[in-house]
């Protein structure tokens, strides 16, 4: 489960976000949504312990990330929209390193098949320079699976990857999800929401705009019934979309 | 060349200038260019006494000044036989997009290239000109400077057209060779006959040193050693020039080498855009790595990347990132550079077993020398820790591990690779010199203590070296802005000033790590002085044991600064 409570995150006088909460339990998946700017990468990584919210907390299965971080970061794995790979590390090495980061006893049958899964057994020997960028996402989301972790933060995941990729990735997020694991996905391909989330958190100016299943986001406000999630989007984060003559 | 070449490389320079002095609108850059400047000024340019021109007479060594080509010839051999180094045909992916599909001829690009290291190539003559003025020679500096400009442009052109000859031939393979035969030849005939001069001379090293210079140097004297030195001969006639007159009879022959080269490089381009746009790819990663914060980590060779050590799934994780850095320095090559001295001793030691006199003392006076540099530059060199990680802070603050954890195993990574190194330079000088001094040094240390010091050593120089890479460590967390993360420094006078900076502040703090350690060896030292040896030993190891303690509780300190660190602080 991941829990965040009343986060907030200040730079200076800049509120990135303001006292924002929710929760993920197993099995659901958040879409975390917002125009840019709106602060989803400030919360996701916050929650992915890399930075510390300024007020309120947040729990990755029960475990404060701040007070015992070793311990929430043991279940949860947070893969950002941009590869951070080790330029000296080869691909089998880089899961290798995870495993020991992560102490996956049976890492050595988990590699093949997570190897094989994200199409990287001949690559297996090969640097991250000798890599194309969505061989290179690839390679970030094994290292985020090979723990196999209970919570997983991806933003914006099928960055780079090929349609056969985008599909594969769309199928082992909800695999994950009915095993058990609470995933929060941002991104900015409303259809990969749709798909998949069970639920939405709407962020705009660093504060909650929704929250909810689709059903109850719409049922709060009447005049959306009947549209799509990208006008949806739209009219809660007051944007207009290009074309849309508004 | 073509006006647009012009236009780029003049507008190009004149912004590159721009930007730098926009850039000392930033205290920090305008201090370090301030301490780089000084610094510059002090080691080359400060008045001397007795350095006028007027005291002029042979101050360099017959033999020297004959062997002194030999460095030269050291320098194209290396480009050759390593020649894959694409650098010098390496344009901006930029010039590759814009500049090779455009109507330009092949010759015009490598002309462009070629004008391109114009520039540094007129900033360090300058430096060259001031390194080389207390040579109490009467040429004056205008002409000096535009000697070694010649020179230096040879030696540019020298290099391009080994990569591009290189390039070709391992492109190519037999049609690669043939192309370029006549250079090959020329190469090999060369060098062989230069290298086969210098075996006929080493038996005379034999006698010793100065006999064996001597030999060598009428060996190469000799045709047809004779010949194929000339080149070189040329190059440096012009350096060594000692008045005008010399200088006019060199510069002829110079001259007319630099036209070869001109003329050998621009027939040398058949296999050029391939090349140049291998190397500028190499080049772009590298950019591209720098901006996208992944530092500036040169690409690794097929070969390199095998190196590697087993890592067991499972235990502490921190044993991970000692890893990942130790595969780091193995592949970097880093490694070999701490290495080296230990192992240059070592043929020091084989290859004057004859003299034991010369030996020892060479032996002693190199072993703590080049130990006492490691302390210092070591770490300037494996920078295998926060200094190159802080680029992956993100990644570093979702492992599942305490900040102390994280910074002890960035410490570890560097303090034990060059606490061995600096061990085994120890041991191998030692050694030799008690193996060569016999009684004498024996008298002045005897067994028992040094013995009692070789034990204890190991603790201590972990200890030492874990401070001093804390501090590294330490002034990169705590101030990131004044280092150059990375796995290289950056270049340039503010580069400079920015190195003096950091290194002043990492010996003020060693400094002051190292005053509790002193103070308890030296205790113990008085309180086990009824036998020397052991006194020495538990001194040793009870500094080692101040400075491991105080390692480990610097890093737990700066373990709380990292969980602390946010990436925009660091970026």
């Amino acid at each position: 489960m991941i829990d965040v409570r009343d986060f907030t995150k200040n730079y200076g006088t800049f509120t990135a976000t303001n006292a924002i909460s929710f929760t993920v339990s197993p099995g659901e998946v958040l879409g975390l949504v917002g125009p840019n700017g709106a602060g989803k990468t400030t919360t996701l990584r916050a929650i992915a312990g890399i930075i510390a919210p300024s007020a309120g907390s947040i729990s990755i299965c029960g475990h404060d990330i701040q007070t015992s971080g070793p311990k929430a970061k043991q279940a949860l794995a947070f893969i950002p929209d941009e590869p951070q790979l080790f330029d000296y590390l080869t691909v089998e090495e880089h899961l290798r390193f995870v495993a020991r980061l992560y102490n996956v006893a049976d890492a050595e049958q988990r590699l093949g098949p997570i190897l094989d899964e994200l199409e990287l057994t001949d690559k297996r020997r090969n640097l991250p320079t000798e890599l194309s960028r969505g061989m290179k996402q690839k390679l970030a989301i094994a290292c985020g699976l090979l723990h196999d972790p209970q919570a997983l933060v991806l933003d914006e995941p099928l960055t780079g990857l090929d349609p056969a990729g985008m599909r594969r990735m769309r199928a082992t997020i909800a695999a994950r999800a009915r095993a058990g694991a609470s995933v929060i996905l941002s991104s900015h391909q409303l259809t990969l929401v749709e798909e998949l989330c069970t639920k939405l958190f709407v962020i705009r100016h660093g504060r909650c705009v929704a929250y909810g299943t689709l059903a109850e986001i719409v049922g709060t406000h009447p005049e959306l019934v009947g549209r799509s999630l990208e006008e949806v989007f739209l009219a809660l984060t007051g944007e207009s979309g290009a074309g849309s003559g508004q | 060349m073509n006006p647009a070449l012009w236009y780029l490389l003049l507008h190009t320079t004149r912004n590159q200038w721009r930007v730098r002095i926009a850039r000392l609108k930033n205290p920090r850059y305008a201090i370090a260019l301030v301490l780089g400047v000084l610094y510059f000024w002090f080691l080359y340019f400060r008045p001397r006494s007795g350095a006028s021109g007027a005291n002029v007479g042979p101050t360099v060594d017959a033999t020297l000044v004959a062997l002194a080509p030999l460095l030269l010839v050291l320098y194209a051999a290396w480009v050759w036989i390593f020649g894959r180094d694409r650098s010098a045909l390496a344009f901006s992916q930029a010039e590759v997009s814009m500049l090779f599909p455009a109507p330009l001829t092949r010759r015009s690009l490598i002309g462009f290239k070629l004008l391109k290291a114009q520039v540094p190539i007129l900033i360090s003559g300058i430096f060259w000109v001031a390194i080389m003025r207390n040579g109490r020679t009467a040429l004056p500096h205008t002409l000096r400077y535009l000697g070694l400009y010649v020179v230096m442009t040879t030696l540019v052109l020298h290099r391009t057209g080994a990569a591009l000859v290189t390039a070709n031939a391992l492109e190519h393979r037999a049609r690669g060779v043939r192309r370029t035969v006549v250079s090959l030849v020329v190469f090999a005939a060369v060098f062989g006959t230069i290298a086969w001069a210098c075996w006929n001379a080493y038996p005379a090293f034999d006698a010793g040193l100065k006999e064996g210079a001597k030999a060598l140097a009428n060996a190469l004297q000799r045709a047809p050693a004779s010949i194929a030195m000339y080149p070189f001969n040329v190059a440096l006639a012009l350096i060594f020039a000692t008045n005008s007159a010399e200088w006019l009879r060199a510069m002829g022959p110079a001259l007319a080498l630099l036209a070869l080269h001109v003329w050998w490089v621009l027939r040398t381009d058949s296999a050029f855009e391939e090349s140049a746009v291998a190397a500028s790819l190499v080049l772009a990663k590298r950019i591209e790595a720098m901006r996208t914060r992944q530092g500036a980590a040169a690409p690794i060779s097929a070969k390199a990347a095998k190196r590697s050590l087993p890592l067991a799934p499972t235990g502490a994780p921190a044993v991970a990132i000692v890893w990942k850095n130790t595969l780091w320095l193995m592949r970097s090559g880093a490694l070999r550079g701490v290495f080296l001295p230990a192992l240059i001793l070592l043929v020091t030691l084989v290859v004057l077993r004859g003299q034991p006199q010369v030996l020892a003392a060479m032996m002693i006076v190199a072993g703590g020398g080049i130990s006492a540099m490691l302390v210092l530059f070591g770490p300037m060199t494996l920078r295998n820790d926060l200094r190159s990680d802080l680029l992956h802070l993100p990644m570093l603050k979702t492992m599942p591990m305490r900040g102390r954890e994280v910074v002890l195993a960035q410490v570890a990574s560097g303090a034990i690779p060059l606490a061995v190194a600096q061990y085994l330079t120890m041991l191998v000088a030692f050694a030799g010199a008690f193996a060569s001094g016999g009684a004498e040094i024996a008298a002045k240390a005897p067994l028992d203590v040094a013995i009692a010091v070789a034990l204890g050593a190991p603790l201590l120089l972990l200890g030492l070296n874990g401070v001093n890479f804390v501090i590294h460590n330490a002034i990169a967390l705590l101030f990131p802005a004044w280092v150059k993360l990375g796995e290289h420094g950056a270049g340039g006078v503010e580069a400079m000033g920015q190195m003096m900076m950091t290194m002043i502040a990492v010996l003020l703090c060693l400094a002051l790590s190292l005053v509790l350690p002193a103070a308890a060896g030296a205790v113990l030292f008085f309180a086990f002085k009824a036998q020397v040896a052991v006194a020495t030993a538990v001194c040793v190891v009870g500094a080692g044991a101040a400075l491991v303690a105080e390692c480990y509780g610097l890093a737990a300190l700066l373990g709380g600064a990292f969980e602390r660190v946010e990436p925009s602080q660091v970026g």
